[in-house]
């Protein structure tokens, strides 16, 4: 009797163990995937450490829907961390090591990363030593795949960059942007009679004395150059170039104030943009800072700076929760601030997760793990996908450089490309591109201009403007009668606040152009 | 251009020599090369963030104060932990210190992070001289480094400690015998220079850059030690007039030449050079003494 | 004939390396180095200890320089940078093969010491440590300055450099350029101690000793000083064509202070004026940072279940200068120095003087 209820227990317990065995195995994974994760993750929280964090969420998410599924099974994604080193000064030895470390003694198959473009240099021949794929996501050098992959295809096949843009679509951003503030708001404003063929608008560049900006430097300040990047309204009147590093910008800036001009166009990738905003702010210069700056990306620029960079227009991959793809980039955002307790992503993190999920789709796409069959799909004329969150579609180059082809202020095709955004009561608003919902209008200081109501910068408030905002009384973005001009308050709509704000000032007007 | 030449210079190198007095003050008393100089700098500009108008909110003169306390306090107790078991050694000191100022970095990112703090001016707005625009913070800065100086100078001349200083830098063994106690000294010397230069750091990174981050300590070491050779490694009045000197040299060269980008960041260490071509001892090269 | 050779051969080796502890040491040192590629080493562990060589003969040259002759320089970051941007300049320009790069880099830095001679060595103390600082920082500007990127290439530095072993696979590689820096150290180590043991040797203690005496004794002082200078440029721009070739690329960075701090520290760990205490603090530096910390510490962590936070990748810096500045206080005569004492004092029973850390030990006995 005992026996038999022994041997009746054994031989469920057996039938129990073979069901779940017969059991489709939907969640066991025959594999791993790891990837390398390279730069400055050393410590959470701080923006490009958002690489960290956002690879995390891609592949947490991946490996909830069942990790990647290849031909022969299911693959969980694993990650390693290696840190660049190259904050505060940049260790190219440290940094190679470390890839190194994460290639042998990790066994990653895959590396993303490399932010600092001092160290990115001596990463990729690492990298590439052993062959192992890597894809840029940070240093924005277009050096470092035309002067690798362009030159000796066999050594630096397996190097891609998959964000942001390479510097000078960066740089041709920022020149389409300008060319449209001259035209739009600048030139009402302060165009003058320059000796041009037509009213100009004074213009000072100051950059950052660093290779990376020499070719911007020359475009923008060589008289038979820049009338064809700025476009015919801009008089560059003053040139400066700060050396890297340099804390007290004010010298130049007093030069700014006594060359007149009106735009500002500064470009810095280093620790010198804050004190350059700071400075702008507190010497008052009466000119509007657009450009390239990397530090006034972060989170903490406008604590940092005690809001001293509002109205600072700069390139970033997005503004604050931007929904390029709804439903998706601001779902992200929103997990993004989930996971770090609120820190902000750029675009660093941005690209962590568009690579990471470029990467996983390509290789679902192939069936294998191979990465000469990776290569093959991604060099492919006909590759293009969808699985990024900061552009509706993304392809490569042929020298593996994620494509852009738009840098005006219209997005039309949906590739891959840079955003102006400026900063706004502790928010960064996307300017341009201006045709999207979420574009908002660009903002001149009222210290520049008083007349903040004038919608047409025609130097009085009148039947005109408030004739424009009853136009579009009552919509909102995506509507058709939409009218950002005349959301005079940036609420992103247009209601009787608005309408009753300009009927305040009405009757007001100034001498136009201003000196 | 030649107005802004003039005011630019003239405030930058009067803090410019506040920065180095601290150096030359450390070096003089007890031969010590300070390579951890910047970094109390670095941790001056810190504190007044802790304790300023941003983080405890409190007022802006006690925070100046709290902050540059503490780090004299901090500065004797790490000369007495670390730089006093090799004093004697120079090769030994400059290890000991330049580790000092790589566990300052370190630790500032650690407890910071590596985005920049803001160090709020004391006061805002500016003012016009002669057409140039400038802040009332930079005024204070130069200021207070002019105040300092006559404070410090008055200080040695006129104290007891600072007839101390001046003998036991003069000769030690002797000063000893005389019944000084040396060790004292040493530390407040130490106490003095890191607190000028925290001051120094609280002044400049308010009155310019508006930020401190961990990487502040380089750029004021170097040019606290080109400022301090160029006078005289252990001369007050050398190093006053270095920072002048090295003050017009770099503004001098940022004005008429604001295309030259690096290069003004090599003004300094050349016209060190070239002086000690010309005076191996700097311009007035000995230990700390009255140079009347 | 043949047999009775060896045999000379072998009892003045037992007598010149196995009777003197500290020799023996460095013998059993050196086997250990010379089987470690053999024992298949993951090849990171490989890189690890090849740059780890380089910075052993870069502070070896700083060693000889201070330790021997008391010229205290704080700027030898300066034959770093040198040392590869000559080599990179002269095969961006003009496509030289590595070996005819490297000689003619150690031509331009030998020349740069004679150069810098003139103003540092007119200087004495800490104005010439304050002032060697200088030319890193200055060069470091005008290699970045964009107006002369055409030739420096700016920032990002000139890239793409050849490989020592470039045809081998990668694993064979690292191991070739593990042997070829291991070589290059000893041959470095040979040079400098025989320099060190000459008649020139002595002069340079002589000078560390007591400058003035030195002059008395009609010693050209600022000869030697300017010779010491020479060949402590000559082995530190080796290291920086070295590091350029392995890294592949040479950029501003190897100007930065670190480089300048990097050997100091270094030989100070291991025992400053004694050639092999570089060594030993090399070794020292990168297996603490890029093993125990880097792989070690992360493992242990995990295996009793302790996350190690982010912070931790900047932590380890700070560890480590911890670590350095203890081991600096406690033993202000280098590690190395510190593990021979004891040998010899167990050997030889005696008790040893313990003057200043810069004297050299076995010199000063000698001299007795």
């Amino acid at each position: 009797m005992k026996e038999k209820a022994i041997i009746g227990m054994v031989i469920t317990a057996l039938i129990i163990v073979a069901m779940f065995a017969a059991l489709p195995t939907k969640g066991q994974f025959v594999g791993q995937i790891k990837i390398g994760i390279i730069g400055p993750v050393g410590l959470p929280h701080w923006s490009p450490a958002g690489m960290k964090e956002a690879s995390e969420m891609a592949a947490e998410e991946i490996n909830a829907a069942g990790g990647v599924h290849l031909a022969d099974g299911d693959y969980e994604i694993v990650l390693a961390f290696g840190d660049e080193k190259a904050y505060p000064t940049p260790n190219p030895t440290d940094a190679a090591l470390e890839m190194e470390r994460l290639i042998t003694i990790e066994g990653c198959e895959f590396i993303m990363g490399g932010f600092r473009s001092e160290v990115t240099g001596a990463m990729i021949e690492v990298a590439m030593d052993y062959e192992t794929p890597f894809f840029i996501n940070g240093a924005s050098t277009d050096e470092f795949l035309t002067e690798t992959i362009a030159v000796d295809y066999e050594r630096y096949k397996y190097l891609f960059r998959v964000n942001p843009i390479n510097s000078t679509m960066l740089f041709k951003t920022i020149a389409g942007a300008a060319q449209f503030l001259l035209a739009a708001k600048l030139l009402p404003l302060y165009g003058h009679d320059l000796g041009g063929p037509n009213p100009q608008v004074k213009v000072a560049v100051v950059m950052e004395d660093l290779k990376w900006t020499e070719t911007m430097y020359f475009y923008l300040t060589n008289p038979a150059v820049y009338p064809a990047v700025l476009g015919p309204y801009a008089n560059v009147t003053y040139a400066g170039r700060i050396p890297d590093g340099t804390t007290d910008c004010s010298p130049w800036l007093t030069d700014v104030i006594n060359s007149e001009a009106r735009l500002l166009i500064h470009i810095f990738s280093g620790v010198t943009g804050v004190p350059f905003i700071i400075q702008w702010s507190a010497m008052n210069v009466q000119a509007l800072p657009l450009g390239i700056n990397v530090m006034a990306q972060l989170q903490t620029h406008w604590d940092t700076t005690g809001g001293a960079c509002e109205y600072e227009g700069m390139l970033s991959t997005l503004g604050t929760r931007t929904p390029v793809i709804p439903g998706v980039t601001d779902v992200f955002w929103d997990n993004f601030l989930a996971k770090t307790g609120g820190a902000w992503p750029i675009y660093t993190a941005y690209g962590a997760y568009n690579g990471m999920n470029l990467l996983v789709e390509a290789l679902e796409a192939t069936g294998t793990k191979d990465k000469d069959t990776l290569l093959a799909h991604f060099e492919d004329p006909a590759y293009e996908s969808s699985a990024t969150i900061t552009s509706p579609r993304t392809k490569f180059t042929s020298i593996h450089d994620v494509f852009c082809n738009e840098v005006g202020p219209y997005w039309t095709e949906g590739y891959a490309r840079a955003q102006v955004v400026q900063w706004l009561a502790s928010r960064m608003e996307t300017v341009s591109p201006a045709d999207q919902i979420y574009s908002k209008k660009w903002a001149i200081p009222p210290w520049m201009y008083s007349l903040i109501t004038d919608l047409n910068y025609d130097g009085k408030v009148d039947i005109k403007d408030i004739a424009t905002a009853a136009k579009a009384f009552g919509t909102e973005p995506g509507k058709a009668r939409w009218e950002k001009e005349a959301d005079v308050n940036f609420d992103g709509k247009i209601d009787i606040r608005d309408i009753a704000s300009i009927a305040k000032d009405f009757g007001k007007s100034v001498t136009l152009p201003l000196p | 251009m030649i107005e802004e030449i003039i005011i630019y210079s003239t405030i930058s190198g009067g803090v410019y020599a506040l920065l180095a007095l601290g150096f030359t003050l450390i070096y003089g008393v007890s031969g010590v090369v300070n390579l951890a100089h910047g970094s109390f700098y670095m941790l001056g500009a810190y504190m007044f963030y802790v304790l300023g108008p941003k983080v405890l909110e409190l007022p802006p003169i006690l925070a100046v104060i709290l902050a540059v306390v503490f780090v004299g306090v901090v500065s004797s107790i790490l000369y007495r932990l670390t730089i006093h078991p090799v004093l004697g050694d120079e090769v030994g000191v400059m290890v000991v210190t330049v580790c000092l100022a790589l566990i300052f970095q370190q630790l500032m990112l650690l407890v910071f992070g590596p985005p920049n703090v803001p160090v709020a001016p004391l006061i805002e707005g500016s003012v016009p001289i002669w057409g140039v625009k400038v802040t009332y913070a930079r005024i204070l800065a130069f200021a207070i480094s002019l105040v300092l100086f006559a404070s410090l100078w008055i200080f040695i001349s006129k104290s007891k400690i600072g007839k101390a200083m001046r003998a036991v830098s003069q000769d030690r063994e002797v000063a000893m015998l005389m019944g000084i106690n040396t060790e004292k000294l040493y530390m407040l010397a130490m106490a003095t220079s890191s607190m000028l230069a925290a001051v120094a750091g609280i002044f400049i990174s308010g009155s310019t850059s508006g930020v401190a981050g961990a990487w502040i300590w380089m750029y004021p070491l170097a040019l606290s030690f080109s400022i301090v050779i160029l006078g005289g490694l252990g001369s007050i009045k050398g190093s006053l007039i270095g920072g002048f000197i090295i003050g017009y040299a770099e503004q001098t060269v940022i004005i008429v030449a604001p295309e030259g980008g690096q290069i003004v960041s090599v003004v300094p260490f050349t016209v060190m050079v070239l002086v000690l071509l010309l005076r191996p001892k700097g311009l007035f090269g000995k230990r700390i003494e009255m140079e009347d | 004939m043949v047999k009775s050779y060896i045999r000379r051969a072998y009892s003045s080796f037992t007598a010149h390396v196995f009777d003197i502890p500290p020799r023996l040491m460095a013998f059993l040192f050196l086997l250990v180095l010379l089987v470690i590629p053999v024992a298949g080493l993951n090849p990171y562990y490989l890189s690890v200890m090849i740059y780890a060589n380089v910075l052993a003969i870069f502070a070896a040259s700083w060693d000889l320089l201070v330790g021997r002759t008391g010229q205290i320089s704080l700027g030898h970051a300066l034959f770093f940078g040198i040392g590869g941007y000559s080599t990179a300049l002269l095969f961006k320009f003009f496509g030289l093969p590595t070996w005819v790069t490297i000689p003619i880099a150690l031509l331009i830095g030998s020349s740069v010491a004679v150069l810098i001679g003139f103003p540092c060595l007119r200087v004495k103390g800490p104005y010439l440590a304050l002032v060697t600082m200088a030319f890193p920082i200055i060069l470091h500007s005008i290699v970045k300055w964009t107006t002369l990127s055409h030739i420096f290439e700016g920032e990002y530095g000139i890239r793409r450099l050849p490989a020592f072993f470039a045809s081998l696979p990668i694993r064979q590689q690292r191991i070739a350029e593990y042997y070829l820096t291991l070589i290059l150290f000893f041959a470095a180590a040979v040079i400098i101690y025989k320099v060190a043991n000459s008649k020139t040797g002595i002069v340079f203690v002589s000078i560390l000793d007591d400058e003035l005496a030195s002059k008395a004794c009609g010693i050209n002082v600022t000869k030697y000083k300017l010779m010491s200078l020479i060949i402590s440029g000559l082995f530190g721009t080796l290291a920086g064509c070295l590091q350029a070739h392995l890294l592949k690329v040479s950029n501003p960075s190897m100007f930065l202070l670190t480089w300048s701090f990097t050997p100091i520290i270094v030989t100070f760990l291991g025992g400053i004026g004694t050639i092999y205490g570089p060594l030993v603090g090399a070794y020292i530096y990168y297996i603490l940072d890029k093993y125990f910390l880097a792989i070690q510490l992360p493992r242990l962590c995990k295996y009793f279940g302790v996350t190690l936070p982010g912070e931790f990748e900047y932590a380890k810096l700070l560890i480590f200068t911890l670590i350095v500045l203890v081991l600096v206080i406690k033993w202000p005569r280098g590690i190395a120095r510190f593990t021979t004492d004891k040998l010899e004092d167990l050997e030889e029973a005696r008790d040893l003087d313990e003057r200043g850390p810069r004297i050299w030990k076995r010199y000063e006995r000698k001299k007795k």
